[in-house]
């Protein structure tokens, strides 16, 4: 805290001294605002400290709104304008959000002028209205009171001192004047990946000042081999643009599709609206993989193998498939054998109809074969279209660490990213950046990379920042800022105009510039201003997107039989797989506690990135969940905790890099193991002939799922319950295109869907209402949609104020996400084959007959006349017999008072007014991501899914204003809106003509836990796989 | 075997200093019809009895007792302090989770509130069955279902997430213009909690008003005999009272039958109501209630063996009284070993899948530990009591009492989490460990208990003389030997 | 205490003392046949035949207690169902609002408590308890009726109450001591 105690002058409360005429006021929220010093708060009486926190609040939602930039720079609101701004008013504006060198274009909701909500832009090619949980969760980094406030500078005695802007702009603008005298010799920038056009017309910029200065360009995770691939298949770098709705057979190959694509969304979408068996529509998704990705858990036949042998495999593939060049065959063994006996046939079936999909990591061979291999099933331009690669002028870290070390960088300028963490171990770059004279880092953390440079400058959030971006395909859209810069940060481009010394240095100003050539207009200013006023209302550009290519093959592939059969050398020892991680990306959200506590997809682990084990391996090296293992690749070590993963590809240790940040802040720092220092410029993929052995050591690793070990007749229970591979089980029900037709296998979903007419089974008394007056609201959750991406965890816990409770209380099973994903393995662990997996989505289901509420003794949860089962927090006195009579577990219970206790920490006791902790002790500026729609809950309450009420009923006000009924579609609950595959749909089943009411009368549709006749208003879908006939010749 | 009753009652002819049948235990278990073996034994007339049982609350405060308080008290302080530490940072402070949402204070609430009652069977449902060998252990049932209820009551009010506003249960008018929710069983057991305390407690202390008319009339101190002059309101033991009094006596005792049999029935719906397999069954109420009593009679064994030892009431709480218990928890204890086995049965031939599963693992799965030795102590154990030498051995009929208690507590432990840990979804099985606050509490609430029940002991008498002397047969030789006494005392006075 | 009792103090009653039950039950029945009204025995335990010998009429507690039980039922009743069904009614797991099945324990337990209050507070208010003085009391004798000893109490206020007779009388049929109970 103490850092922040003693505050800079010009931080973003300096506006409300403007406002405020009382100075004695400001100065007191100079010292409380943000400072928020626990201690003076105790020492306050609490009158005056909530009279000056109103004042303060007041003030700040005044300046916050009035200063919103929309006079000066005309922002435009997505969806009325600001001249009609109802305070309190949610209002949604569009951005967009680039990471990987690709722009998400989002809306963002805001109340009073505070970004507290994140959601899809439906006119993005890349988000189509969904988000991922990262981008969900970045609203939170907003807020962070842990991101750097004030540029820092070390100074020659090695200590770091707090300095102010204007002196870092006095040192940069001296500096750099020398620089341009020497035309920017020894001058090195280093940044992510970006296709912004704005940075890269920086860049140019800065080009021409410093014509001597270098650039580099670092991702921990890199796509250079696929851009070396498709120059060995067709010459030039081409950028694959996948087609999956177009696909009837997908092959993806170490491909993680739906996780870690750029364009992951879009490509989850079309897989899924080309997965609806009742509509005859069924694709069939193949995997070859070397970890257990959330695409591989949905593919329809999975091959686990050991990255090494992958290259075999496809060789093999593209043998039978007849791709010239390609003619030794490769020794596969049986499990391979079979897999891509199958594959090839069905590929051969669906001819232009199918699509070989690589992932980055594999190497550029298999995507040069796969690309061979798309070409002779035609299915190029029709499943699998083309663009230009764009070009990056610059060189690669490793070339970097070489300048550096060759003494011929006097400057080193770091943009974001953070390579003192994440960059490859053998470079050693930690302390070559030490040896750099000058380096200035521009970050949002004070973190790894800051501690070693001279000068560390805090950079503006995505959310207060003036950006521009290119989607995967190459659609330009342009981000405005939210909100003015909470700690006074300053964009990449805006540094950049003041290093090059620049008159332009507002982002505003530069992204404008950069938009001028960007957005096609009709020659003039007032026919650009349409354009630009346009583009910042739609959040993106049409007809910008790069325009098709269709390349040609060149030459032909080599077959390397030879090549191959020694990268096959299974030794015994393990291949180690480097991935990022699915919740935390290569660590850069380390400190967000949202991410932190998102369950992993497949662990279902929370707070840890234990390496991932198969079961067999884990029986060879007698090691078991939640051991210490030391892992050794030459001279390097790790010790990460393991967890034994069905699935996982035997002869594979799955390392996720990103977590055990030793300065990313409260939340991140400490926080599971880093990996990183196994991973080295040559083993970026993954590291080969690992020794793995235990150190006897325990770690506990809190899990949301499966908190205990499994005893047989648990396991007995589970398969009866979960359904024997490819069958169906009485919680989760299965079909197969066969089923349909008639709807065999799906028992009678039927007969207990509620109907609004009141249409049932017998029962013992009447009902006192059908519950559908006027509305009945339902819900369906597609299995056969849903990947398992947690998106919609995330999206609720954003809407609903949902907390964080910290690994501890996780151990505990205390997590308090509404909604669940419950992941299932059918199958043996043990045998070859890969086992299914199922992915069912659980929160409240509303059960008409809901058995929560006649158990509860003070009436805090009752049903409503629409069929909703409410929740009454302040009437709830925490009995948790609700909990115990809810057959789904789908209630979460306060046990503490989760928003006002550290996620690291203990509960603190609490001897104040009972019920006021958390109006109290939450800090101030966390404060201001809360929804205000939605209460947030106190200790001792219980909580639960409420079908987004809130927004039923602004849909309701909004409707009711205009005098209208509500729509279908008028009211999309959170998790509905992010989900990428459209699996969640809600609304009216009373209404004949709703969506909801269509998948409800679906032969699919069944109530989980249909026996116990609780009558659930959310039916799910059965789990539709479309595995390939057995019987078929090769 | 011949009753042994008449040499005993001569060889304990007139009365030593400390006479030796205070020490001394005499078998009077005999069961010859010709011949009804005496309740209260050796040279006990009226003036024996009133002497007997009020000297112990006359006599200075023995050490032993400070020494016992002393531990119960301190572990009473800490009950405390863990309630305000409760209070101040949350129910998180114990383990349950939001897959067992319910542990050890509720396990807790429903062992005590078995242990009552013992209590209220001794003094209603023993009574209505004329059993009067019952009256010299009563009071001292009584007490303990008193103490017990008090344990237990305590652990609802505090088990909730906001104790701040536990009086949201009760009907009272409100400006919110809610009421509670009639259809909770919680709701039910809040109306039959309180009334089954306050029954109890009304019971109890009317048939404590003649002896405490009693100690009033021996009492020398001035504050004793105030004190005890309040509390017995002016007894005379005139005849028209005594009238009134028997009868008020026999309908609460009519009262509290039912309502004893009905108190852990409602306990029992807040399990058996939910559709939790393992909790949702019909045997429950009955089950339940016999295990109350076979709980109840194990505590009431374990207090009254060192009681009676202690302060000399060998020959008012006598072995026939012992055995007599060891019988009813005999009975009792089969009844609950037929509960376990009709479970497993009703499980297996419903064919419903949950409820087989939830039992399978509640027998193999990773509660099986709790599971085998609740049944080594509810059903092993108790068997022991078919053996004569070991009803009628105190220390011995201790030991299976012991057993019994942890198998009590166990049972509820099983019943509780065993079910809730692993229901319908697997997805959210889950685990349940006790924390040390959990373990702290439930140490504390013995403390609570035992510190009122040795007030209890200290302070007020803990034998029914009235009921005694009313059932010791007034034939002349006996009242001569009053006489002696009488005279002696009376030339004492 | 057997001060000579002189013609000014105003005599109460008179306390005789008996040693055993039998014996306070025949002079009791004596006591009855002589006619005597306002008198009574005080034992300390209740003695069986008492009631006979005194000639008591049977307690009307009972139908106080069967009129409390009764009280009880119907507010118990009337509390579930116009709280759950009329003055707050809502929509619990489906069921009806007014669910008479699942509130009938409540009304047992009101049932039950009534009944006991009227019991003992029926018994109380009869017995005239609590009578915290009583001049009984200021007989050291009078002591031992909680203990092992017998009395009978005739009312100086009895119709056929006369010093001298009232004490023959009592002597005659065995009484160990007779002393005068004085206000």
């Amino acid at each position: 805290m103490s850092p922040m105690t003693e505050r800079p002058r010009d931080d973003y409360w300096l506006s409300l001294e403007h406002l405020a005429r009382d100075p004695e006021l400001c100065a007191r929220i100079r010292d409380e605002f943000p400072g928020y010093d626990p201690a003076a708060l105790a020492e306050m009486p609490r009158r005056r400290f909530l009279r000056l926190m109103g004042g303060a609040m007041a003030l700040a939602g005044l300046t916050l709104s009035g200063c919103r930039r929309y006079p000066a720079e005309r922002l435009a609101p997505h969806a009325r304008r600001p001249e009609e701004r109802v305070p309190g008013a949610l209002e949604r504006y569009a951005t967009g959000f680039e990471i990987d060198g690709a722009t998400t274009g989002l809306l963002v909701t805001t109340h009073d002028g505070r970004p507290i909500k994140i959601e899809g832009n439906p006119l993005h090619p890349d988000s189509l209205g969904a988000t991922d949980g990262i981008t969900q969760a970045t609203v939170l980094d907003l807020y962070d009171p842990d991101r750097s406030r004030w540029p820092v500078e070390m100074t020659a005695a090695g200590e770091r001192r707090r300095r102010g802007w204007d002196q870092f702009d006095h040192f940069a603008g001296a500096h750099f004047r020398a620089l341009r005298a020497l035309g920017g010799g020894g001058l090195a920038f280093l940044c992510g990946r970006s296709t912004s056009p704005t940075s890269l017309a920086m860049r140019a910029r800065l080009r021409e000042v410093f014509p001597r200065c270098r650039w580099y360009e670092h991702e921990p995770f890199d796509a250079a081999a696929r851009i070396e691939g498709s120059r060995l298949a067709f010459g030039r770098a081409l950028r694959p643009i996948y087609r999956l709705h177009r696909a009837a057979v997908i092959a993806a190959i170490d491909a993680d599709l739906f996780g870690s694509h750029p364009a992951k969304l879009r490509h989850a979408s079309e897989w899924a609206a080309a997965r609806k068996p009742e509509a005859g529509r069924m694709n069939r998704l193949w995997s070859i993989e070397s970890e257990l990705s959330i695409t591989g858990s949905v593919a329809d036949h999975r091959l686990a193998q050991r990255p090494g042998r992958i290259e075999a495999i496809v060789q093999e593939l593209a043998r039978r498939l007849a791709v010239a060049g390609v003619t030794d065959a490769v020794p596969l063994d049986d499990r391979e054998t079979r897999f891509v006996d199958r594959l090839a046939a069905d590929l051969r079936v669906a001819g232009a109809a199918s699509l070989i999909t690589v992932g980055d990591a594999a190497a550029p061979r298999v995507h040069e074969l796969a690309h061979r291999i798309n070409a002779a099933l035609g299915a190029l331009g029709q499943t699998v279209e083309f663009v230009e690669e764009p070009a990056r002028e610059a060189g690669t870290i490793a070339e970097l660490a070489r300048e550096i070390e060759s003494r011929s960088v006097e400057t080193l300028v770091i943009l974001d990213g953070n390579p003192g963490f994440d960059a490859p171990a053998d470079l050693g770059l930690a302390a070559h950046i030490g040896r750099v004279p000058t380096t200035i880092r521009l970050g949002l953390y004070d973190d790894e990379t800051s501690a070693l440079c001279t000068w560390h400058v805090p950079r503006a959030h995505f959310l207060e920042s003036w950006s521009d971006g290119r989607a995967w395909d190459g659609a330009v859209s342009i981000g405005q800022p939210l909100i003015l810069p909470l700690h006074d940060g300053r964009t990449d481009a805006e540094l950049l105009a003041g290093l090059a010394g620049d008159a332009t240095r507002s982002g505003y100003d530069l992204v404008r510039r950069t938009a001028r050539d960007v957005i096609p207009h009709e020659e003039g200013d007032a026919a650009f201003e349409r354009a630009w006023r346009r583009a910042l209302h739609d959040g993106v550009v049409e007809r910008t997107a790069w325009p098709r290519v269709e390349p040609e093959l060149v030459g032909a592939a080599r077959s390397t039989a030879s090549e191959v059969a020694v990268a096959e050398g299974a030794t015994g020892r393990l291949d180690v797989v480097f991935r990022r991680d699915p919740r935390l990306h290569d660590g850069r959200f380390a400190n967000n506690a949202w991410l932190q506590e998102t369950p992993d997809p497949m662990t279902k682990v929370t707070w840890d990135n234990p390496a991932l084990l198969s079961v067999r391996d884990a029986g060879r090296l007698g090691v078991r969940t939640g051991d210490v293992v030391r892992v050794s690749v030459d001279d390097r070590s790790v010790e990460l905790p393991v967890f034994v993963l069905p699935g996982q590809p035997e002869g594979v240790l799955g390392v996720r890099l990103g977590s055990g940040r030793a300065a990313a802040g409260r939340i991140g720092n400490g926080v599971g193991f880093d990996a990183y220092p196994l991973r080295t410029s040559a083993t970026l993929a993954f590291a080969g002939n690992a020794t793995v052995e235990s150190t006897g050591r325990r770690y506990d690793l809190a899990s949301t799922q499966d908190h205990h070990v499994m005893d047989t007749f648990a396991r007995q229970a589970t398969e009866k319950r979960v359904g024997p591979r490819g069958e169906s089980g009485k919680v989760v029900r299965e079909v197969t295109p066969a089923d349909f037709g008639g709807d065999a296998g799906l028992g009678d979903g039927e007969a207990s869907v509620p109907r609004a007419d009141g249409h049932d089974r017998a029962r013992i008394f009447d009902p006192p209402s059908q519950f559908n007056e006027p509305h009945a609201w339902g819900m369906t959750i597609d299995m056969s949609s849903c990947i398992g991406c947690n998106a919609c965890v995330t999206a609720c816990q954003a809407e609903n104020n949902i907390p964080v409770v910290g690994k501890e209380e996780v151990a505990r099973n205390r997590e308090m996400h509404w909604i669940r994903i419950d992941r299932y393995f059918k199958g043996d662990p043990e045998s070859d084959e890969s086992p299914d997996v199922v992915h069912q989505p659980v929160m409240c289901v509303h059960c008409e007959n809901a058995p929560c509420e006649q158990v509860c003794p003070v009436a805090a949860t009752v049903h409503d006349t629409e069929g909703l089962n409410t929740m009454v927090y302040n009437r709830c006195i925490g009995t948790r017999y609700c909990a115990n009579n809810c057959p789904y577990k789908v209630r979460r219970f306060n046990y503490f008072d989760y928003h006002s206790k550290e996620p690291g920490e203990p509960a603190r006791p609490w001897a104040g007014m009972p019920d006021s902790q958390q109006l109290i002790s939450v800090d101030e500026v966390k404060r201001m991501v809360f929804n205000p729609d939605v209460t947030v809950r106190m200790r001792g309450v219980m909580e639960k899914c409420t079908y987004c009420v809130q927004r039923i009923q602004r849909a309701r006000i909004d409707r009711r204003r205009r005098g209208e009924e509500i729509r279908d579609g008028d009211i999309v609950t959170a998790c509905q809106q992010v989900c990428p595959t459209q699996a969640i749909v809600f609304g009216d089943i009373g209404d004949p003509d709703s969506r909801v009411r269509a998948l409800q009368e679906s032969p699919r549709a069944y109530p989980v836990l249909e026996e116990l006749g609780v009558r659930p208003r959310t039916l799910h879908l059965a789990k539709a796989r479309n595995p390939a006939k057995v019987d078929f010749e090769p | 075997m011949t009753p042994p009753t008449a040499t005993a009652h001569d060889e304990l002819r007139g009365n030593e200093p400390m006479p030796r049948y205070r020490t001394a235990e005499i078998d009077n278990t005999g069961d010859d019809p010709r011949q009804r073996a005496p309740l209260v034994l050796g040279n006990a007339d009226y003036t024996a009895v009133t002497e007997d049982v009020c000297s112990i609350n006359e006599r200075g405060t023995p050490r032993a007792w400070w020494v016992a308080f002393f531990i119960a008290s301190s572990f009473t302080g800490m009950f405390v302090v863990l309630l305000g530490y409760l209070f101040t940072t949350g129910v998180g402070v114990w383990g349950n989770n939001n897959q067992v949402s319910w542990a050890f204070p509720i396990i807790n609430f429903v062992f005590w509130v078995g242990i009552g009652h013992a209590g209220t069977l001794i003094s209603a449902i023993l009574f209505l069955f004329r059993q009067k060998w019952r009256t010299s252990i009563n009071r001292f049932a009584e007490a303990m279902t008193i103490f017990a209820v008090t344990c237990a009551g305590i652990f609802p009010l505090i088990h909730v997430g906001r104790p701040w506003v536990i009086f949201w249960m009760f009907p009272y008018p409100n400006q919110m213009e809610m009421w509670p929710q009639f259809r909770s069983p919680l709701l039910w057991d809040v109306f039959a909690v309180t009334t089954y305390a306050t029954v109890s407690l009304l019971f109890w202390y009317v048939g404590m008003v003649p002896d405490l008319a009693t100690l009033r009339d021996r009492a020398r101190g001035r504050v004793a005999q105030l004190l005890y002059g309040i509390a017995s309101l002016g007894w005379t033991g005139s005849s028209r009272h005594w009238q009134r009094f028997e009868k008020a006596y026999l309908l609460l005792a009519a009262l509290a039958t039912p309502l004893v049999l009905s108190v852990h029935s409602v306990v029992s719906f807040d399990f058996a109501v939910s559709q939790l397999p393992g909790w949702h069954t019909t045997i429950f109420p009955p089950y339940f209630v016999a295990g109350a009593v076979f709980g109840g009679f194990a505590m009431v064994i374990t207090l009254a063996v060192p009681a009676r030892q202690y302060f000399g009431l060998k020959h008012l709480i006598t072995l026939r009284h012992l055995e007599n218990m060891n019988k009813i928890m005999l009975a009792t204890g089969l009844i609950v070993g037929y509960a376990y086995l009709v479970e497993f049965f009703t499980a297996w031939y419903s064919g419903h899948h949950y409820e087989q599963y939830a039992f399978l693992n509640r027998a193999l799965g990773p509660y099986a530990p709790a599971f085998w030795l609740m049944i080594l102590c509810n059903v092993v154990a108790p068997q022991f009591l078919w053996s004569k030498r070991v009803r009628t051995s105190p220390w011995a009929m201790f030991a299976v009492a012991m057993f019994i208690n942890v198998g009590m507590w166990l049972e509820r432990f099983v019943i509780v989490v065993s079910s809730l840990h692993r229901d319908f979804l697997p997805a959210n099985w889950s685990h349940f460990t006790p924390t040390w606050v959990d373990i702290g509490m439930l140490a504390g609430s013995f403390g609570l208990f035992f510190t009122l029940f040795l007030l209890f002991c200290r302070f007020l008498p803990m034998v029914a003389m009235a009921e005694v002397k009313a059932v010791m047969p007034a034939d002349a030789a006996r009242t001569a030997g009053g006489t002696h006494a009488a005279s002696a005392a009376g030339g004492a006075s | 205490m057997s001060a000579p009792a002189t013609d000014r103090v105003e005599i109460a009653g008179l306390l005789a003392e008996f040693e055993t039950a039998p014996a306070v039950v025949a002079a009791a029945r004596t006591v009855r046949d002589a006619g005597y009204r306002r008198w009574d025995v005080h034992s300390p335990f209740p003695i069986h035949g008492i009631d006979e010998a005194m000639g008591l009429r049977p307690t009307m507690l009972p139908w106080i207690v069967l009129a409390s039980g009764v009280a009880g039922t119907v507010t118990g009743l009337l509390l579930a169902w116009w709280t759950n069904a009329i003055d707050y009614p809502y929509f619990v797991s489906g069921k009806p609002l007014f669910s008479l099945p699942a509130f009938m324990p409540v009304i047992f337990e009101t049932t039950v408590l009534a009944a006991a209050f009227g019991a003992v507070l029926g018994m109380f208010g009869l017995n005239l308890l609590p009578m915290l003085y009583n001049p009984l009391f200021r007989h050291e004798r009078f002591r031992r009726v909680t203990n092992d000893r017998f009395f009978i109490v005739i009312d100086a206020s009895d119709p056929s109450f006369d010093p001298a007779g009232t004490r023959g009388l009592l002597e005659s049929c065995g009484a160990t001591a007779v002393e005068e109970v004085e206000e």
